[in-house]
């Protein structure tokens, strides 16, 4: 009987799927926060990166001030483009949607793009505790960065605990595992990440943010391309 | 008079908005970057463009650049205001009277709801998309072996409207030497991984039209910038062996135009290659005249290329985290017959880098066979 509470069908899953995957969805979703980014190689901080971070809708732009090497450096993102401001030349490029996020264990798309309900479908749901579930999801089309992903998720604040990301040939390639719940606007969110690229050795990627806001007042104009060159 | 109405107003704008500053000193932004370079060249001594060294070239070089970065950055309601200065304190071969001080930078910018922008100074124009040549920009051409310098800006008095998926940029670019000005219109469209621009500048009686493109794949990047203009910076020599003078040139079109790539070959390989045209440079028949009249026409002298065409390639292999970089660089004109192989090695830590990089010349139009630079580079 336990087990059959606890192992629901993929009816009973796809029936609930826009329930958990829009909740995860609001539950990452803040327009402003700042944040710090550390490479660790055996547990010993080798970068870091200091940083602000605007959100509106899909589109993303992050502001560097540290280290002093990159002060000034911007980034903008939106569905399918990524461009980088590069104060030195006073440039902007455009980069390669899945380059590897400043050398850190996560690639642009991961940070810059977080849209369960949109890129995946839940295939199962089994419960791991009383407030604890493991969604297995699968992506709705090959441009997404990972064809299948499992995720725990406590049920009682929403918030997600771990994300294994997986290849199509069903190879773990990545590792996110979300600490330290902070009530945001009402919400819950997790405020640290930890990213693990399991094809590389002893290497994780930190990211601890602060000063959440669910909205920001920025206009539209203020996420383009033309306004990061200012 | 009425010209400096306009500056005067904007500069008054930004001052009068940056009044509220000394409550708000995180709005306040430095940085000072301490760059300090030494060379060694092993001059060519059979070379036709300075032969027995007449020109007097050294082998051992040095340069040290300062430069200090202040910003001040203010909003108050929907208006913002931006004043930036950048300086650039440089020494050579550190000789007492090699010491200059040039102001890189020096802009006030005032926007209105992040839509409007107006600037007025001297401030870095960011016009083309390739990487190593970008013919967009008729004033400042980056150095192809490092183009990450940092280079002086442009007087200009310019407009901005953003718009959603692009922007509408109105310039004027004063010219104290002929107390004139050059005028400048630019159209920006940014759309589903397809970047592109339309340009246009006019000066005096002559034009120049330009386009950007790039593409942005998952995995690679594709660009291309091109121009026609009526006028142009080149000398030539005519087939009687005559130097033709670049204001003896100007109302004919020529064309000059870039398109390169830049692809993730894997997490730690890179590469980059860059094709360029410019039909205003030296022909094959052109350039057997430049040769035997070396080195009384070295005001043509390009030490990449002299031809119409000009190809870049480069291969980097870097660590997964950004700390260190090899680069394999290569210029080759296939004309002229030059060619550079430049590898470069680059280590960079939180607020400093060095580069360590070599130069090898193997073409007729060199004038050394060998170079090679260390480079650091202090941020604080």
């Amino acid at each position: 009987m336990l087990i059959l509470l606890s192992s629901l069908s993929c009816f009973a899953a796809n029936k609930e799927e826009p329930h958990y995957l829009e909740l995860l969805d609001k539950c990452l979703y803040i327009e402003y926060g700042t944040a710090r980014m550390e490479v660790y190689i055996k547990n010993k901080v080798i970068r870091y990166y200091e940083m602000e971070s605007y959100r509106k809708g899909e589109k993303l732009r992050m502001e560097f001030s540290a280290p002093a090497t990159e002060k000034g450096r911007k980034m903008l993102s939106n569905e399918t483009n990524l461009w980088m401001y590069l104060p030195r030349t006073s440039k902007v490029i455009k980069l390669p949607l899945k380059q590897s996020f400043m050398g850190s264990d996560a690639s642009n798309r991961d940070l810059m793009r977080i849209a369960y309900k949109k890129d995946y479908t839940i295939l199962k749901k089994t419960a791991k505790g009383n407030t604890i579930i493991e969604l297995e999801l699968k992506a709705k089309d090959t441009s997404v960065s990972y064809n299948s992903m499992i995720l725990t998720v406590d049920t009682q604040t929403m918030t997600p605990i771990k994300q294994e990301m997986y290849s199509l040939s069903r190879k773990l390639i990545k590792t996110m595992t979300f600490e330290k719940s902070v009530k945001v606007d009402g919400i819950y969110m997790p405020s640290i990440y930890i990213i693990t690229d399991e094809l590389r050795k002893n290497t994780t990627t930190k990211l601890v943010y602060s000063q959440l806001k669910r909205k920001n007042d920025k206009p539209i104009e203020f996420f383009t391309l033309a306004s990061i060159r200012r | 008079m009425k010209n400096k109405i306009i500056p005067s107003l904007i500069l008054f704008g930004c001052i009068f908005n940056t009044y509220t500053l000394y409550a708000q000193s995180d709005k306040v932004s430095y940085q000072m970057i301490l760059e300090s370079k030494i060379g060694y060249t092993k001059l060519d001594k059979e070379s036709a463009l300075n032969p027995a060294n007449f020109m007097q070239l050294k082998t051992n070089n040095s340069l040290s650049q300062l430069y200090p970065i202040v910003s001040f950055n203010n909003t108050l309601n929907h208006t913002t205001t931006r004043l930036k200065v950048e300086g650039n304190l440089k020494n050579h071969n550190f000789e007492q009277d090699s010491t200059s001080f040039e102001m890189q930078e020096i802009y006030g910018q005032l926007s209105v709801d992040y839509k409007h922008y107006f600037t007025f100074g001297k401030k870095r124009l960011d016009w083309g998309t390739g990487m190593i040549w970008n013919p967009t920009n008729f004033f400042v051409q980056k150095d192809p072996l490092r183009t990450q310098n940092r280079l002086a800006g442009i007087f200009m008095l310019n407009y901005t409207y953003i718009l959603t998926d692009g922007e509408l940029s109105f310039y004027i670019f004063p010219d104290t030497e002929t107390k004139d000005f050059k005028l400048a219109l630019k159209y920006n469209y940014s759309g589903n991984r397809i970047d592109a621009s339309l340009s246009f500048v006019e000066y005096k009686k002559y034009q120049q039209l330009g386009i950007d493109l790039s593409y942005g794949g998952d995995l690679f990047t594709l660009y291309s910038e091109g121009v026609v203009k009526n006028f142009t910076n080149s000398y030539r020599i005519a087939t009687n062996g005559k130097l033709v003078l670049p204001k003896d040139r100007n109302g004919l079109f020529y064309i000059e135009a870039v398109v390169g790539t830049s692809i993730i070959l894997n997490t730690r390989l890179h590469f980059t290659a860059e094709y360029r045209y410019r039909g205003n440079q030296l022909t094959s028949s052109e350039l057997a005249i430049y040769k035997k009249q070396l080195p009384a026409n070295l005001l043509l002298y390009d030490p990449i290329s002299l031809s119409k065409n000009s190809c870049f390639a480069s291969l980097t292999y870097s660590d997964l985290y950004n700390r260190w970089s090899l680069n394999l660089r290569t210029f080759f004109d296939p004309v002229s017959n030059q060619l550079i192989v430049s590898p470069l090695g680059t280590f960079t830590l939180n607020n400093f880098q060095i580069e360590l990089s070599a130069m090898i010349y193997n073409n007729a139009f060199s004038l050394s066979d060998f170079q090679t630079q260390l480079l650091i580079s202090y941020n604080f």
